[in-house]
């Protein structure tokens, strides 16, 4: 399938998943409620009664909005209407952070049933898993892009044919 | 030292705009063009383009709104920072590379100028130059409004000066700004960025050391404290909860590639090839900025909780109390410095783009055309629209102010999105699904966020209206392109397109 198809399938299914979601009815503690002493901060209350019922479609939105991400890399990457080399790394990448995602979804299921999670540095597991697994994630892209650029992103080949394009374009102005 | 806390403040602050001043002055001898004034020269390199592309994103609400809602929701808004280096590298992977090449053959010196040339259309650049205009202006005045807010404070609990007019402090604010951006262009936006940059990360390390010594146990006693009043608050999704979080990803990962002042800077770089080291400086940049971010928000959380502090008036008033209370003078001080840092580095970057739709894209789009003496019309369209600007951060009330600046990024996201991130890597996108994702863009988000102002009307889960209007611009750009007749592609274009 080619890359841009691919987008609006994601995209589309975005939207199926989203208006699904809209319709399930909200709980009160949905997006948190006032908190019971203190007025200027928010509490979420009971996790189970405000994402139980969506926690699976919470999941695959997330999941579709990674695929989309990365579809959107390799969007950028393409040439000719191909991805080239990289669309390997590419997927690895999405599924490392779709697994990631899982991982965080999978845990804090067990977070809102009151299990005593692990704790790292005082943060319950799932949250660990946010800022220690997927807050640093991005860096296998961005070494990807380092690390391919003059390969396959913006090769020598590319450079001539651009200068060129580009003394063509002034000796033609 | 603990008497003078303000005037330190306002010393550390004077200096800071004393240095911006500088900047400006020394940019002015090297703006001799509209190019200078616009891209720079396409001269940048990897170190200046890499702290002007992060500090332009991390306006005032890095320092003031995001540890507010972090105090407020808990973990909610720290996805905004743990997505944030997605959203760079969404931005350098699709559209990186792309602009520059552009940039380069059609010696372009604005977004709309290479909306143009893709799509060969004046109407897409019109648009463009439109909605990038509209999204400037409330960007500006949230941006001045809240500078001059904080100087009023400052200056209220100064006793040797005194209190000061909320005009008086919009127009201090304005001066700099202006100096600099009118006198050097986008040559002194990008160098004092990097200098604002700087005073950024150094005190975000600075902040966040104080911070976690602030409370016993450091982390560790913060998030046990939080975690023993309410779970879900330091649990993954905070207490806004999972659907509004994730929306907040897609819509700042993607919004990342169609936010003008970001992306038009890869225009200005100096060699293609920089462009990979200028992400891993952004990258580090960024993450060293988010840790005040996430610092201060949960300190003062876990501090009001246990008493140690009362209750804040509001949200907002999470970090200038941290700094009050807990931070010595001297940091406060870089740390306000660095606040304004924020502020006037998103600012100059919005100035400049604005000017370039009003002095250089409309005219053009409308009688094919340019001003005889661009630079000098530049010149005087950035003090016109900074005025503008000042005029409805003091005179539009306050709603429409924070309007207008909330619904900025979903605007820009919207409408460029699509044209350019996706547009400028391919071909079958037409100029006809640029229009309607532009106009889409502005009608979904002024309709659901007029809505909710005028009514009850919240959507479900507090899906962030932006993600929506983003989705259905997208998803509009991409269905009208493929029913459309594939568009005939200037030569040049094709190749610009396959490299």
């Amino acid at each position: 399938m080619k890359t841009i198809s691919l987008l609006l399938l994601l995209l589309l299914s975005i939207a199926l998943v989203s208006g699904a979601i809209i319709a399930i009815p909200e709980s009160p503690n949905a997006h948190g409620q006032a908190h019971e002493v203190f007025s200027t901060i928010h509490s979420g209350g009971s996790g189970l009664e405000r994402h139980g019922s969506v926690l699976l479609f919470g999941w695959l939105l997330g999941l579709l909005v990674v695929g989309t991400i990365v579809t959107g890399f390799a969007l950028g990457l393409q040439r000719n209407e191909r991805v080239g080399p990289l669309r390997t790394s590419l997927t690895i990448g999405a599924i490392i952070y779709g697994v990631l995602f899982s991982i965080l979804f999978l845990t804090y299921f067990g977070y809102i049933q009151g299990d005593d999670t692990p704790r790292l540095f005082g943060f319950p597991l799932p949250t660990a898993i946010m800022l220690f697994a997927l807050w640093p994630m991005p860096v296998y892209f961005i070494v990807l892009y380092v690390w391919g650029f003059d390969r396959y992103i913006v090769t020598s080949q590319d450079l001539e044919r651009f200068k060129e394009t580009l003394n063509r374009r002034r000796k033609g102005d | 030292m603990e008497d003078n806390r303000s005037l330190i403040i306002l010393t550390c602050i004077g200096i800071y705009m004393l240095f911006c001043i500088a900047i400006g002055a020394w940019a002015m001898k090297r703006t001799r063009s509209t190019r200078d004034f616009f891209m720079a020269g396409r001269s940048l390199g990897v170190f200046v383009l890499g702290l002007a592309v992060f500090s332009s994103s991390l306006s005032g609400f890095g320092f003031i709104g995001g540890p507010g809602l972090v105090y407020r929701m808990g973990m909610s808004s720290i996805w905004l920072i743990v997505i944030s280096a997605l959203g760079y590298s969404f931005s350098f992977y699709i559209v990186g590379k792309r602009l520059r090449y552009f940039a380069e053959l059609f010696e372009s010196v604005s977004l709309p100028d290479l909306v143009a040339a893709r799509y060969s259309s004046e109407t897409t650049r019109f648009l463009s130059a439109i909605i990038i205009l509209i999204g400037v202006v409330g960007y500006l005045a949230a941006q001045i409004l809240a500078m001059a807010e904080v100087l009023r404070d400052l200056f209220a609990n100064t006793e040797s000066i005194g209190p000061l007019s909320i005009e008086w402090c919009v127009a201090i604010s304005c001066f700099v700004l202006v100096f600099y951006c009118v006198s050097g262009g986008i040559l002194a936006s990008v160098y004092t960025d990097v200098w604002q940059g700087s005073v950024m990360a150094v005190a975000s390390v600075l902040v966040f050391f104080s911070a976690i010594t602030a409370f016993e146990g450091g982390m560790t006693g913060i998030a046990t404290t939080i975690m023993a009043d309410d779970r879900e608050a330091i649990g993954p999704w905070g207490t806004l909860g999972m659907m509004a979080c994730i929306s907040w990803i897609f819509l700042f990962v993607l919004g990342n590639a169609g936010q003008p002042h970001l992306v038009t800077k890869f225009m200005m770089c100096r060699r293609l090839q920089d462009m990979k080291h200028i992400l891993t400086v952004t990258f580090v940049g960024f993450s060293i900025c988010a840790l005040l971010w996430i610092s201060i928000g949960l300190v003062m959380r876990a501090l009001v909780l246990t008493g140690a502090h009362p209750e804040i008036q509001s949200a907002d008033h999470a970090a200038p109390q941290f700094l009050q209370f807990y931070a010595h003078p001297i940091l406060a001080g870089i740390v306000f410095a660095g606040l304004f840092a924020a502020i006037m580095s998103t600012a100059d970057g919005f100035l400049n783009v604005g000017t370039a739709a009003v002095i250089h894209d409309i005219p053009r789009s409308l009688f094919n055309k340019s001003f005889e003496n661009e630079l000098l019309g530049a010149r005087i369209v950035t003090v016109l629209i900074a005025f503008s600007a000042a005029l409805v951060a003091l005179y539009s009330g306050q709603d429409l102010v924070a309007l207008l600046g909330l619904i900025g990024w979903g605007i820009f996201a919207a409408a460029l999105v699509p044209v350019v991130a996706i547009g400028f890597n391919w071909k079958r996108a037409t100029a006809t699904a640029a229009n309607v994702a532009i106009i889409s863009s502005l009608l979904t988000n002024f309709t659901i966020r007029i809505a909710s102002l005028l009514g009850d009307f919240t959507i479900p889960y507090r899906i962030d209206p932006g993600a929506i209007s983003l989705l259905v611009s997208m998803i509009l750009f991409l269905t009208i392109s493929f029913l459309s007749n594939p568009p005939q592609l200037d030569p040049e274009i094709e190749i610009a397109m396959d490299l």
